[in-house]
């Protein structure tokens, strides 16, 4: 496989396969997916922060209300 | 007029592919701009078909047009599709996915087959939302409050917030695709400061959208686990809170509402830079006054809720950071002043909308101001005041924005002039029918006047002031349709526009228009700084020009 990260060479003559046409280089293209990947799960700490947060803070308050509530719990839907 | 051998057309981003297959399956971050801008022009035109239908019925006091839930239904579904599947995407999915790629120099945005995605994203929702509008519509207000949404409206409201949820996944995978393409894919030599000023919009625009969309997302699933499982999170006879949802809800609809107005900034930024033949004033400032408006726009929303019910030395911080947070906006607008202060001003129909802008944002914001003060609040939260001071900065300043961008760049889009003349007169009647519209809502909320009643028999004297904003409100939509009519009659038959017709500063100038799909033939090399409006109007023959772009012609 030619060396895809020398400098100067034509991007035909020594084209990866794996490499988007939109990315100059194999190295920007993974910075790009690893960096996307983070920044995905950072909107997924907003998206499910909220949830647990509430959810923690309600049983906090109405421990007793979430203990009964347990006990009438169907064991198949869980 | 006669005309030689007939030139064989480039090939560009238009003519590269026919089909429909070949728009529909698209990874070209041009091609999804466009699709975008079909999409949203529609939606535009229901949104505005539910404004006139409120203008209507409120041209007299008595409620005579429609029935009461009806109209709660016409300001809900103008709010819902103006806000989600206009204001939100519009000048970000158009032109920011049209632009960004081009303007540091990339072949295209760093996920393209996510832009894909975040379109058809965009279409299930409004599909949705359409469906549910055609089924009935909701009656909730934009805000869907609880416990009305979730425990007494009889609308399909379920449906509508599903809508919103997935075009609120458009959002964030936009807002994702332009972080990491700005981040990773400037071509060499473009540096964080030599970034136009629109990207910097957008960059903030961006962290916005993914920060503050899932907020809004977990909280329509809980609403919607509310009204179907009845878990009681917001029902207070269940142990749970109403309040939370109106935090929650604002949580982002506040930072929202800078996703909207920020992309305007950017292209207003280009506008009056290119239209007075100068670099912007204090580049630095305008852009960290963009990042400075997304952090504290995430600190302010309780503004909304000075009167339902909560602390008043919580609303006393909230509203002394309301007022911190009008600080960068103002000082974008003292720079972009200080950038026409001597400039050579060129009065063409993208300077007008900014002009505009520059004034309606100023009112828009300054009322925001007085909003942000808890004793004016008590007395104006809920009247047509508040209507007034967003449509100002919505209105009189995004969309003013949106218009402005689109007759910029319009003929790097289309490869076609738009006719000057009726532009010009566009703006103005644009700019006439605004001010007609929404300035006697300023006085109609001030002396009083509720927003969302059908019905005002009991204040008779607010017609007069009703039946202006009624006739601004024609204005303006002629105002708007004028520009649709010209700009498809320029596909056709408008003056092929060259390569850089404004002589603009920026990289997606020295392509061709309509640009190739790949944008630049060999990856530009930056050796400029922003904005180089002195080397563009006076470039010396002897100097070797430092902006030479390889660039296949």
């Amino acid at each position: 496989m030619p060396d895809s990260t020398a400098v100067g060479l034509q991007n035909e003559e020594q084209h990866n396969p794996a490499l988007l046409h939109h990315f100059a280089e194999p190295q920007q293209q993974r910075d790009a997916a690893s960096l996307g990947m983070w920044v995905f799960l950072a909107t997924e700490v907003m998206f499910f922060g909220g949830l647990f947060c509430a959810y923690l803070v309600y049983r906090r308050l109405y421990f007793g209300d979430f203990a009964a509530a347990s006990k009438t719990i169907s064991m198949g839907y869980g | 007029m006669p005309t030689a051998m007939p030139q064989p057309e480039r090939e560009n981003y238009l003519n590269k592919e026919y089909g429909v297959w070949s728009w529909l399956l698209t990874t070209d971050h041009k091609r999804i701009a466009l699709l975008y801008l079909v999409s949203i022009t529609f939606f535009f035109f229901i949104g505005g078909f539910f404004a006139l239908l409120i203008r209507l019925e409120l041209l007299t006091p008595a409620g005579d047009l429609v029935q009461a839930d009806t109209y709660n239904k016409l300001f809900t579904m103008h709010g819902m599709v103006m806000i989600f599947f206009f204001l939100i995407p519009s000048i970000p999915a158009v032109l920011g996915n049209f632009l960004v790629p081009m303007m540091i120099g990339a072949k295209d945005l760093a996920f393209p087959r996510i832009n894909l995605l975040s379109w058809y994203l965009y279409i299930i929702g409004g599909v949705m939302m359409l469906h549910c509008i055609l089924t009935g519509g909701v009656d909730t207000g934009w805000t869907f409050y609880a416990p009305f949404a979730t425990n007494f409206t009889n609308s399909n409201f379920i449906e509508a917030a599903l809508a919103i949820f997935v075009a609120g996944f458009s959002s964030i995978l936009t807002g994702l695709n332009f972080v990491i393409t700005i981040h990773r894919m400037r071509a060499p030599g473009m540096t964080w400061s030599r970034l136009p000023l629109f990207i910097w919009a957008h960059y903030a625009t961006s962290i916005i959208q993914l920060l503050g969309t899932p907020v809004l997302a977990v909280t329509i699933v809980m609403v919607a686990a509310e009204r179907v499982l009845h878990l009681g999170i917001f029902d207070p006879k269940l142990g749970g809170d109403p309040l939370l949802f109106q935090h929650l809800f604002w949580f982002y609809s506040h930072p929202a509402v800078y996703i909207m107005i920020l992309p305007a900034m950017g292209v207003v930024t280009e506008i009056i830079a290119c239209f007075s033949r100068k670099r912007i004033f204090g580049y630095s400032f305008v852009a960290f006054s963009s990042i400075a408006i997304a952090v504290f726009g995430f600190l302010v929303w309780a503004h909304h809720m000075f009167v339902a019910g909560m602390s008043v030395y919580a609303a006393l911080v909230f509203s002394l950071l309301s007022y911190a947070v009008a600080v960068p906006s103002a000082i974008k607008v003292f720079n972009w002043t200080a950038t026409l202060y001597k400039g050579s001003i060129h009065y063409d129909a993208p300077m007008l909308y900014a002009f505009g802008f520059l004034g309606l944002f100023t009112i828009g914001g300054l009322t925001g101001l007085f909003l942000a003060a808890l004793g004016i609040d008590v007395h104006v939260t809920d009247t047509y005041f508040v209507v007034a001071h967003f449509h100002y900065i919505m209105v009189g300043g995004a969309v003013m924005g949106y218009l402005g961008g689109m007759h910029f760049w319009w003929p790097k889009i289309s490869g076609k002039l738009y006719p000057e003349g009726w532009a010009r007169l566009a703006a103005l009647i644009v700019f006439i029918g605004f001010n007609l519209t929404f300035f006697p809502q300023f006085l109609l909320g001030y002396m009083g006047m509720p927003r969302r009643y059908y019905d005002y028999s009991h204040m008779p004297e607010f017609q007069v002031l009703n039946v202006l904003s009624t006739a601004g409100a024609t204005v303006l939509g002629v105002g708007y349709l004028l520009p649709m009519i010209y700009f498809l009659w320029s596909m056709r038959y408008g003056k092929p526009a060259s390569d850089n017709p404004w002589n603009a500063a920026g990289l997606e100038w020295k392509t061709p228009s309509p640009p190739p799909t790949f944008n630049f033939e060999e990856e530009p090399v930056v050796t400029w700084e922003a904005y180089n409006y002195d080397e563009l109007d006076a470039p010396r023959d002897d100097a070797p020009r430092k902006e030479e772009v390889p660039v296949a012609r």
